[in-house]
C-alpha cells in the first residue's frame, strides 16, 4: 500500500513515487515556457525542480521555511525589476513559474500536492498566451492529461501507475468529456472585446512600426515570421501588383521618418475605385501597433478599423488575437486628385540644412514636367551603379542621404525610398514614403503568405490632376525584387535571408508550405473561431434572433442531446450477450481450423477436449482453459469476469498457436 | 436508506478559483485554446461531481463473516464489496481507521477489515463508513451503512487451575467398548477417526464406543462454583481455558455457571461454541 505516513483521518501523505512523478510532469509544463520567458526565471524554476528531485532521492535536505521565503522575496523583487510587477502577461507568468516551483519544494501533504497541481494547470494554460500553434497545443494536451492523471491518483490515493495505464484509466473520462467540451467551445458565446481595457503588452512581435529609420526594414527582412495571410475571392492581382499598404510617412528629420497624427480620412476625400477591384480576406497575425496592411489601395475600412487621411488602415488598439478581415482594394484607384494646401506643404518639406548635394540634384530637375522628374531620378538609380543589398554600409548622421546617393550607392528599399522622396521634394513634387509589404508567397492551397521578410518601402508622388502615384525606386535597381521576391534580388550565399524566403531547399520548402497549410487551417478554424463564426453558424441553422440567446439555447439542446446519446449508446452497443458468446466460439473454431482441428459432427465442447487430450496433448491445456471459462460464461451466473476470463484464455490460445506456427 | 452526505475537500475552492481565472484570462486575451482547455477541465470536474453521490450510494456491501474470538485477539470482518462503476474509496468501521479500496466495475471483491477491540460479549459490527472522492478530489461523499451480523468476544482463555476431575468413578483403562461407526462430524477427536474405512475409500467415519454419552465414567462438569475464590472475570477466563482443554483432549464436558445457566454434557464444535457464547454473554459482576 502507500508507504507515506498516515494522518489521523487515515489519509497518507503523497508518496515519494508520486512526488517524483509530480516533478517530471511539472518539468514538462515548464519546458516550453523557457522559450518565452527571461532566462533567469526559467533557471530559478528549473533549480527549484532539481532541488526537489534531489531531495526526494535523499541527496539534499528540504529547504527551510526561511529559504523559501527568501527565494520568494528575491523572485518577486527580480520580477518587479524585469517586468514592473505581476500584472500583465510576462510579469504574471514569471510569478506563476516561481510560485509553482516553490510550492513544489514545500509540498509535504496531500493539500500541498493538490495546490501544486492546480498551479501546474494554470501555468500550463498560460502557455497559450505566447503561442497557440498546433505543436504547442499537442504538448499542452499531453501535459494536461498527465496533470489530470496525477490529480486522480491524489484523489484516490493510489500510487502513480505507468503512463500507459494512467492513460488507459483516464481515457473513458477524457472520451466522454471531449464532445461536451467541444460543444461548449463551439457554442459558448465569445466575448467581442477584452474585459479590462487593453492588455498590457501585445505579443512581442516584429513588424512594421510607426517610425522608419535606416535599417528598420532591413531588420524585418531577416524575419520569416508570418505577418498575415490573404485569400482572394475571384481574380487575383499579379505578383508585381501585390503592394500591401502600411504606415505612410511624411516627416523626415534627417535620420528617421515619422507619421502624420492619426487623422481620419474625411468623407469629402472619397477614394474613386479604378477599373479593377479585388475582394479578399486577410488573416492578420497579432501585432502591436494596430497596423492593418491592405492591398494598395484599400477602398474602405473594415468594421473596427478606420482609414486615415493618407489611406492607411488602422485599428484603434493593438491586435492581440488573429482575426479575419474582409477587405476590398483597387490598385488603380485614384487618390486625392486635389491635395489640400496644408498637406501639400507637408509633402514638400525637407530637413533644414542637410544633404546639400541631394537638394542641388533635385532642384536641377524642377524645370522638367512632373513625369520626367520622376524618370530622371529613376534613371539616376538605374544608371549610376547603385546596388541593392541587405547589408548596406553605415551612413553618417549628418548628410546621410548625400553619402548614400553620391558615395556608398548601396542600400535597401528604405534608402532608395527615402532618397527618392527627398529628391522629388527638392524637385518640387509633393512626395511621401509608404511602408508595407511587397509580394508574398502563393500557397498551393490558394492563399498568399506574407512574411515580415516581405516588408518593403516605396514612394508616392503627387501630380496635378492624377493624384498620388506609386513609384517604387527599388524596382529601378532590382526589378527581380518586385517580380520574384527578395530571394531573387540578394545574393543567397550571404546567409542574410531567412530560411522561409530562400528558394534553394526544395524539399524543405515544400514541407514548410504543407505545414503552413495546416497552420492556416488551424488558425482559421481553431484560433480564429469567433463570435462572427458563431453568428454564421446560427444563420445557417435559420436562426435570426439574438446571437447570444440563440447560442445558449443551442448549447442546451446540444447538451441534452449528448446526455441522451450517452445514456443510449451503451445500451445500443451492448448487443445480446448470446451473439457475443457465439462470436467468441466462432473465433475459437476459426483458430482451431487454422491449427487443423475440426469438430466432429455432434461433438460437444467437453468431448472435443477429451479427444484433443489424446490427439494434441500440447494444445489441450490451453484449449481446456478456454472451454471451461467459456462454459462458465455461457451457462453459469452472468458474471462479467467470466466473459473477461474466456476472452483472455482465447487470446492466450491464439498467441500459443502463433508461436507454434 | 439514508443518502450520502457531500463534503467539500480543501481543493474545491482553489479549483473553482482557477476555473474563474482561466475563463477571465481566455476572455481577456481572446484565447481560443485557453477557452477550450478551460471548458474541458470544467466538464471533467462537473462530470465527476454530478455522479459522485449516486456512485457511492450504488456500492453494495454484504457481511461475509464477522469473526468471533477471544478478548484481546484481533478479530476480522470480511465484507463483499461490489460496485456498478469503478471507484476508489476509503472505508472503515465507525471510529476505526479507514483503508483505501479500489474497485473495478461489476467485480465482487472480498475485503477484510479489523473489528474494533471489544470487551467480552455479543456485538454487532456496527456502521461502515464509505467515503469516496470525485476524480479530481474536489468533493467527498460519505455514506454510512449499518452492517448486519453479530460476533462474540469470548473471555480471554487463561487460568492456572487443573481441569476438574470427572464426577464419580474414573473409567477403567481401555474399558471403552467399540460399538460401531457413524459419519464424521467436525470436531471429532482425531483419535476416534476410523482410519480403516477411510483407507477403503469410504468417507470419513468416527468410531463410537459403548456408553458414548460418557456418563458411565462420570461427566466432567466445568462448574463456576469451584472457582469461588477467584474474581468473576478470572473465573470466566479459567472456564474458557477449561473448555478449550477439554476440546483438545476430546472429552465430553458440561458447563455450569453460578448464576444458573448451564450447557449439558456434550462435545465437539457445537458444544464448544455454546459454552464459549454462554461465557461471553455471562452478565458482569
Amino acid at each position: 500500500m502507500n508507504p507515506g505516513r498516515m494522518n489521523p483521518a487515515g489519509e497518507s501523505a503523497p508518496s515519494p513515487a508520486f512526488q517524483h512523478r509530480l516533478v517530471m510532469v511539472l518539468a514538462l509544463v515548464l519546458a516550453p515556457h523557457v522559450l518565452h520567458m527571461p532566462p533567469w526565471i526559467s533557471l530559478l524554476a528549473g533549480l527549484g525542480l532539481l532541488w526537489k528531485a534531489l531531495h526526494l532521492r535523499g541527496l539534499l535536505p528540504p529547504p527551510s521555511r526561511l529559504t523559501l521565503v527568501l527565494l520568494l522575496g528575491g523572485g518577486i523583487a527580480a520580477n518587479w525589476l524585469t517586468h514592473g510587477g505581476i500584472v500583465g502577461r510576462e510579469g504574471g507568468v514569471s510569478f506563476l513559474m516561481l510560485l509553482t516551483a516553490l510550492k513544489l519544494l514545500e509540498t509535504r501533504n496531500r493539500r500541498d500536492a493538490g495546490i501544486t497541481l492546480l498551479l501546474g494547470l494554470f501555468l500550463l494554460l498560460t502557455l497559450f498566451l505566447f503561442d497557440q500553434g498546433p505543436l504547442t497545443a499537442l504538448w499542452a494536451l499531453a501535459a494536461f492529461v498527465l496533470l489530470l492523471g496525477l490529480m486522480t491518483d491524489l484523489a484516490s490515493q493510489r500510487e502513480p501507475r505507468s503512463w500507459r495505464e494512467q492513460l488507459r484509466r483516464l481515457a473513458p473520462t477524457l472520451g466522454w468529456t471531449l464532445p461536451v467540451a467541444l460543444l461548449l467551445f463551439v457554442l459558448v458565446p465569445r466575448p467581442s472585446a477584452p474585459l479590462f481595457g487593453l492588455p498590457q503588452s501585445g505579443q512581442a512581435t516584429t513588424g512594421l512600426s510607426d517610425e522608419l529609420a535606416p535599417g528598420s526594414i532591413t531588420d524585418l527582412s531577416r524575419s520569416d515570421e508570418v505577418a498575415f495571410r490573404a485569400t482572394f475571392s475571384g481574380a487575383e492581382p499579379a505578383r508585381d501588383e501585390l503592394y500591401w499598404r502600411g504606415p505612410v510617412f511624411w516627416h523626415f528629420d534627417g535620420r528617421r521618418w515619422t507619421r502624420q497624427p492619426d487623422l481620419p480620412r474625411p468623407d469629402t476625400l472619397a477614394v474613386q475605385p479604378g477599373s479593377r477591384t479585388f475582394a479578399y480576406t486577410l488573416m492578420l497575425e497579432p501585432q502591436q501597433a494596430g497596423i492593418l496592411p491592405a492591398l494598395d489601395r484599400p477602398l474602405d475600412a473594415p468594421p473596427g478599423a478606420r482609414m486615415l487621411i493618407d489611406q492607411d488602415l488602422r485599428f484603434p488598439h493593438p491586435q492581440t488575437g488573429r482575426q479575419l478581415i474582409p477587405l476590398h482594394s483597387s490598385p488603380d484607384a485614384r487618390l486625392d486628385p486635389v491635395l489640400p494646401e496644408g498637406l501639400r506643404r507637408q509633402a514638400l518639406r525637407l530637413p533644414a540644412g542637410e544633404n546639400p548635394l541631394l537638394l542641388d540634384q533635385g532642384q536641377r530637375w524642377q524645370a522638367l514636367p512632373p513625369r520626367e522628374r520622376i524618370d530622371a531620378a529613376l534613371r539616376l538609380f538605374r544608371e549610376q551603379g547603385y546596388r541593392y543589398t541587405l547589408g548596406p554600409p553605415a551612413l553618417p548622421d549628418q548628410d546621410g542621404m548625400d553619402a548614400f546617393l553620391f558615395d556608398t550607392r548601396a542600400g535597401f528599399c528604405e534608402h532608395y525610398a527615402t532618397s527618392f522622396v527627398l529628391l522629388m521634394r527638392a524637385a518640387g513634387l509633393p512626395a511621401r514614403v509608404v511602408t508595407g509589404y511587397q509580394g508574398g508567397e502563393r500557397h498551393p492551397d490558394g492563399y498568399w503568405i506574407v512574411r515580415q521578410g516581405d516588408a518593403h518601402a516605396w514612394a508616392e508622388v503627387w501630380m496635378e490632376g492624377e493624384g498620388w502615384a506609386r513609384v517604387d525606386p527599388t524596382r529601378a535597381i532590382a526589378p527581380e525584387r518586385i517580380e520574384q521576391g527578395l530571394a531573387a534580388a540578394v545574393p543567397q550565399s550571404a546567409g542574410e535571408l531567412p530560411a522561409a524566403l530562400r528558394r534553394d531547399f526544395g524539399f524543405l520548402h515544400r514541407t514548410r508550405l504543407q505545414w503552413d497549410g495546416l497552420q492556416t487551417r488551424w488558425n482559421r478554424w481553431v484560433l480564429g473561431y469567433s463570435l462572427d463564426d458563431q453568428r454564421r453558424l446560427l444563420e445557417a441553422l435559420g436562426w435570426a434572433g439574438s446571437v447570444r440567446w440563440g447560442l445558449w439555447g443551442l448549447l442546451m439542446i446540444g447538451l441534452i442531446a449528448l446526455y441522451a446519446l450517452g445514456r443510449l449508446l451503451p445500451r445500443l452497443l451492448k448487443r445480446d450477450s448470446r451473439t457475443r458468446h457465439d462470436k467468441a466460439w466462432a473465433r475459437f473454431e476459426r483458430l482451431m481450423g487454422r491449427a487443423g482441428i475440426e469438430r466432429l459432427p455432434g461433438e460437444g465442447p467437453r468431448a472435443l477436449i477429451q479427444r484433443m487430450e489424446r490427439e494434441r496433448p500440447h494444445l489441450a491445456p490451453a484449449m481446456r482453459s478456454f472451454i471451461e471459462s467459456y462454459l462458465d460464461w455461457r451457462y453459469a451466473a452472468p458474471e462479467p469476469t467470466h466473459e473477461a476470463r474466456a476472452r483472455m484464455n482465447l487470446d492466450a490460445l491464439r498467441t500459443m498457436l502463433r508461436k507454434g506456427a | 436508506m439514508s443518502r450520502a452526505r457531500l463534503h467539500h475537500e480543501p481543493l474545491l475552492l482553489p479549483f473553482a478559483g482557477l476555473l474563474v481565472v482561466l475563463a477571465l484570462g481566455a476572455t481577456q486575451y481572446a484565447n481560443n485554446l485557453g477557452f477550450f482547455f478551460t471548458f474541458w477541465l470544467a466538464t471533467i470536474a462537473a462530470g465527476g461531481l454530478i455522479g459522485l453521490r449516486r456512485k457511492i450510494e450504488g456500492i453494495t456491501c454484504r457481511v461475509l463473516q464477522a469473526e468471533s474470538g477471544f478478548e484481546g485477539t484481533p478479530l476480522q470482518l470480511v465484507l463483499e464489496m461490489r460496485t456498478p462503476q469503478a471507484i476508489s474509496m476509503q472505508l472503515g468501521l465507525a471510529s476505526e481507521p479507514r483503508q483505501p479500496l479500489h474497485l473495478v466495475a461489476g467485480e465482487a471483491r472480498p475485503l477484510t477489515l479489523g473489528l474494533p477491540a471489544r470487551k467480552r460479549g455479543v456485538h454487532a459490527p456496527g456502521r461502515l463508513l464509505i467515503s469516496g472522492r470525485d476524480r479530481l478530489g474536489l468533493m467527498r461523499a460519505e455514506h454510512e451503512r449499518t452492517l448486519g451480523g453479530r460476533y462474540w468476544v469470548y473471555p480471554a482463555a487463561h487460568g492456572e487451575r487443573p481441569l476438574p476431575e470427572p464426577a464419580g468413578r474414573p473409567p477403567p483403562a481401555g474399558g471403552d467398548e467399540f460399538e460401531g461407526i457413524r459419519p464424521y462430524r467436525a470436531g471429532d477427536a482425531p483419535a476416534r477417526i476410523h482410519w480403516k474405512s477411510l483407507a477403503r475409500g469410504s468417507t470419513l467415519q468416527t468410531k463410537q464406543f459403548g456408553g458414548g454419552d460418557g456418563l458411565r465414567h462420570g461427566p466432567r462438569v466445568l462448574d463456576e462454583s469451584r472457582l469461588a475464590d477467584l474474581p468473576r472475570e478470572a473465573r470466566l477466563s479459567q472456564l474458557c481455558a477449561w473448555v478449550l482443554a477439554c476440546e483438545t483432549q476430546g472429552e465430553p464436558y458440561a458447563l455450569r455457571l453460578q448464576s444458573g445457566p448451564s450447557v449439558p454434557l456434550g462435545q465437539g464444535l457445537d458444544q464448544r461454541l455454546r459454552c464459549l457464547r454462554l461465557l461471553a454473554e455471562a452478565p458482569r459482576a
